[in-house]
C-alpha cells in the first residue's frame, strides 16, 4: 500500500523549569493511503503531541515529517499551504474547540476563506451546506450558534470544518472521549462512513482501547513518548507482544460480567515522569521482566511477524501469561 | 431482605433562571441497595443518577429540591433529617467518592493530615496512633511512599493517588454504604483497574455496600451486583448484572449495549441510539423514551409504561419488552 505521511525520528522537547519534558522521543513510522492507524497511551505519553507534529502544528525539535513524499520542515509558502490543506485534525472538546461568537456555518467555511476555495461567498455557502448535510447536520442551521447545539452535534461541526478544505489525511484526537455512547456510536459510524465517501486516511488517538480496536486496520502502542508497539490490529489484541500492551488490554473493564474473575495481569505503580525518563526501556521500572540489559539500553522496534513491531528486549511468548 | 439504603419513590426538582416551572430531574425512582452488595445505578449525562445520590446524601446544589420520597437507612429517613444529623452520617456511616478528588478534600491541608484527622474523629485515636495507622493505611491502597506522601498537599497528587487517598479515608471510616459517582472516569485504564480492585477489597474486609454511579458498562460488569438503568429522570430497568448483560429486555439498555465497540468488527455499524435526551421542561407525555424508541407503537407516545417484574425481580418499564417478544417470533 502507498505511504502518505511518514514520520522520521520524530523528537518534541519542551524546556520546563525542573528540566526538559521529552514528550516525543525518536519516533518513526508511516501512515498508509486509506488505513487507520490507532494510536493508544496514557495520559501523558505524547500522543496528542505526535499529532500535532505531524499535522505540523507543533514543530520539532529533531527529525523530519514527510508528506505525499514531501520533508514539511523543508518547504515554504504557497507550497507548503496547498501541502497543509491535505492534512486536518478534529480536537476531543466539541465545546473548546468552535469560536462561541460565529455562526456555524461561518465556523465551517473559514478555513475556506482562509485559503480562498471556491469563485466567491456565494459557491463557498452552497459547499459549507453541503458539507452540513453529509455530516448531520440540517443546512437550515447555518445561522446558529454553536451553543444551541449538543455536544454530539457540536463534533460533526468540527468534523465538517475539518472536511471543508477536503482533506487527505485527518487526524482524530480523542474525538469521542466527551460523548455519551450513544451519542459516541453515532460519530464512529460517520467516521466510517465518511471515509469511505472520500477515501480518508485516518490516524485516530484515544486512550480507549475498544473504540481503537473497532476503528483501526493497525494500532500503535506509545509510553512516554515512545512506541512500544506497532501492529496489525486483530494480531496486537490477541498476541500482544510487548508487556506494556498487554498490562493495558487487562486493565480495560470489559462489558461482560462473566470475564470478572478471569485472571488478570495489573500494571502497579504509577506512570513515571516524562521531565526525567528512565534510562534504557522507559518501562523497565515497571516491568516484571526487567533487567540490567532493559535498565541500561533502548529497546529497538523489531519485526516480531510480518507487520507486528515490538520494542522489547523479552517480547511476550505465544500466549505467555503474565 | 435486608438493605442498607431504601429509596422510594423519590422526586427532586431544579429551578432555572428565568423558568417559572420547576424542573423533575428524578421522577419517582425506587432503588434498594443490599448489604455489602455493589449496585450499579448507569446512564447517560442528565439522566437523575448523580441527583438521585445527591438527594439521599443532602448534598443538592442550591437550586435543587426533594420534593417526596423516602430514604430509609438503618431505620432512619435521610430525607427528614437535619444538616447536623446528615453530616455526622456522612462523615460515618456513608462514605463518598467523586469523579473528580480535588473537590473533595481541602486543598490547604497536608492530605495525610486530613485522613488523619478523620481517624482520630472516628476511632478516638490520638495523634500519633493517627499518624501511623494513616501511613499503614496509604501503603496498603498503594500509595508509594507514603511518609512522604503524607505532609503533600492535594495538588502535589495525581489524580489517581488522591483517588487513592479518598479510599483510604474510606477504609479508615469502614462505612457501611460508600457511593461511588464516577470515581474512575478521569484516570487511566491501568490507574482504573487498581481503583476497582481496592475497592472490591475494601467492601470484602469491611462488608461495605456500594452505590457505583458510572456510565461505564464495563465498570458496571466489573464490579456490580445488580443494576438499575435510569433514562430522563427514571428507571427504565433493573435486573442482577449477569440477567442485564445476558437479555436485558428495554430498548433503551439494548441500544446502550448495541452501541458499544466491544467485538464489533471493523466495518460494521454500531448500533444507533436516533436522537437525543428529552429537554427537563418538555418530557414525552407516554414512555420518556417513545421518540427514540424504534419499536414505539401509539400506545407508547401516550400512555406511560410502569415498571413491570418479567420475573426474578428483573423490572422493565416497557409495554414491549425486548427478548420474551424476540422468543415468540422466533
Amino acid at each position: 500500500m502507498d505511504e502518505l505521511l511518514r514520520a522520521e525520528r520524530l523528537v518534541k522537547e519542551f524546556p520546563v523549569k525542573r528540566g526538559v519534558v521529552h514528550a516525543v522521543s525518536d519516533v518513526s513510522f508511516s501512515i498508509r493511503k486509506g488505513e487507520t492507524l490507532g494510536l493508544v497511551g496514557e495520559s501523558g505519553c505524547g500522543k496528542s503531541t505526535l499529532g500535532k507534529l505531524l499535522i505540523d502544528l507543533l514543530t520539532p525539535t529533531s527529525g523530519a515529517v514527510w508528506f505525499r513524499g514531501e520533508d514539511l520542515s523543508r518547504m515554504k509558502g504557497q507550497a507548503l499551504r496547498t501541502l497543509r490543506r491535505g492534512m486536518q485534525m478534529i480536537f476531543q472538546d466539541p465545546y473548546a474547540s468552535l469560536d462561541p461568537r460565529m455562526r456555524v456555518g461561518d465556523i465551517i467555511m473559514e478555513p475556506m476563506n482562509a485559503h480562498r476555495v471556491g469563485k466567491n461567498r456565494a459557491e463557498r455557502v452552497e459547499m459549507v451546506r453541503e458539507l452540513m448535510d453529509q455530516v448531520g447536520i440540517r443546512p437550515e442551521l447555518f445561522n446558529r450558534y454553536p451553543h444551541q447545539f449538543s455536544g454530539g452535534q457540536r463534533q460533526r461541526i468540527g468534523i465538517a470544518r475539518a472536511l471543508a478544505l477536503n482533506p487527505e489525511l485527518v487526524i482524530c484526537d480523542e474525538p469521542v472521549s466527551a460523548l455519551d455512547v450513544s451519542i459516541q456510536a453515532q460519530i464512529l459510524n460517520l467516521l466510517g462512513d465518511l471515509q469511505q465517501q472520500r477515501s480518508l486516511t485516518y490516524l485516530f488517538i484515544s486512550h480507549d482501547l475498544n473504540v481503537v480496536r473497532y476503528l483501526s486496520d493497525r494500532v500503535a502502542v506509545m509510553f512516554l513518548g515512545q512506541f512500544c508497539e506497532l501492529s496489525p490490529t486483530e494480531q496486537l489484541y490477541a498476541q500482544p507482544r510487548h508487556p506494556y500492551t498487554r498490562f493495558l488490554l487487562d486493565a480495560v473493564p470489559q462489558p461482560d460480567p462473566t470475564l470478572r474473575d478471569a485472571e488478570r495481569a495489573l500494571l502497579v505503580g504509577e506512570v513515571s515522569s516524562p521531565v526525567n525518563p528512565p534510562s534504557g526501556c522507559r518501562f523497565h521500572p515497571r516491568c516484571p521482566y526487567a533487567d540490567a540489559r532493559c535498565r541500561q539500553e533502548k529497546p529497538d522496534l523489531v519485526e516480531m511477524a510480518p507487520g507486528h513491531l515490538c520494542a522489547c528486549h523479552h517480547p511476550l511468548a505465544d500466549r505467555e501469561i503474565l | 431482605m435486608d438493605n442498607i439504603l431504601e429509596i422510594k419513590n423519590l422526586i427532586t426538582s431544579f429551578a432555572s433562571d428565568g423558568r417559572k416551572e420547576r424542573a423533575i430531574a428524578v421522577n419517582g425512582v425506587d432503588l434498594a441497595i443490599p448489604r455489602g452488595k455493589t449496585v450499579g445505578l448507569v446512564g447517560e449525562s442528565g439522566c437523575g443518577k448523580s441527583v438521585t445520590s445527591l438527594s439521599v446524601t443532602g448534598l443538592l446544589a442550591e437550586n435543587g429540591r426533594v420534593e417526596s420520597g423516602e430514604a430509609l437507612f438503618q431505620g432512619r429517613d435521610l430525607l427528614r433529617l437535619s444538616e447536623k444529623e446528615l453530616r455526622a452520617i456522612r462523615g460515618n456511616d456513608i462514605s463518598m467518592i467523586f469523579q473528580e478528588p480535588m473537590t473533595s478534600l481541602n486543598p490547604v491541608i497536608p492530605v495525610g493530615v486530613q485522613v488523619a484527622e478523620a481517624a482520630r474523629l472516628h476511632e478516638g485515636l490520638d495523634k500519633a496512633t493517627a499518624k501511623a495507622r494513616t501511613v499503614e493505611i496509604m501503603r496498603k491502597v498503594g500509595i508509594p511512599e507514603p511518609e512522604r506522601r503524607y505532609g503533600q498537599y492535594p495538588h502535589q497528587l495525581s489524580g489517581g493517588l488522591r483517588q487513592r487517598v479518598m479510599i483510604a479515608m474510606g477504609m479508615l471510616l469502614k462505612p457501611d454504604l460508600l457511593i461511588a459517582d464516577e470515581p474512575t472516569t478521569a484516570l487511566d485504564v491501568s490507574i482504573e483497574a487498581q481503583i476497582l480492585r481496592l475497592m472490591r477489597d475494601l467492601q470484602r474486609e469491611n462488608g461495605t455496600a456500594i452505590l457505583m454511579i458510572t456510565h461505564n458498562l464495563g465498570v458496571v460488569a466489573e464490579i456490580c451486583d445488580e443494576v438499575y438503568v435510569m433514562y430522563a429522570g427514571e428507571v427504565v430497568e433493573r435486573a442482577d448484572v449477569f440477567t442485564l448483560f445476558k437479555s436485558c429486555a428495554h430498548p433503551y439498555t439494548r441500544g446502550l449495549m448495541g452501541a458499544l465497540p466491544r467485538m464489533t468488527p471493523k466495518g460494521q455499524r454500531l448500533y444507533n441510539i436516533r436522537g437525543t435526551v428529552p429537554n427537563l421542561w418538555a418530557m414525552p407525555v407516554g414512555c420518556r423514551f417513545a421518540p427514540r424508541c424504534e419499536f414505539a407503537a401509539e400506545r407508547c407516545h401516550g400512555e406511560k409504561p410502569p415498571l413491570l417484574d418479567l420475573g426474578g425481580g428483573h423490572l422493565c418499564r416497557c409495554f414491549a419488552p425486548r427478548g420474551l417478544e424476540d422468543e415468540h417470533h422466533g
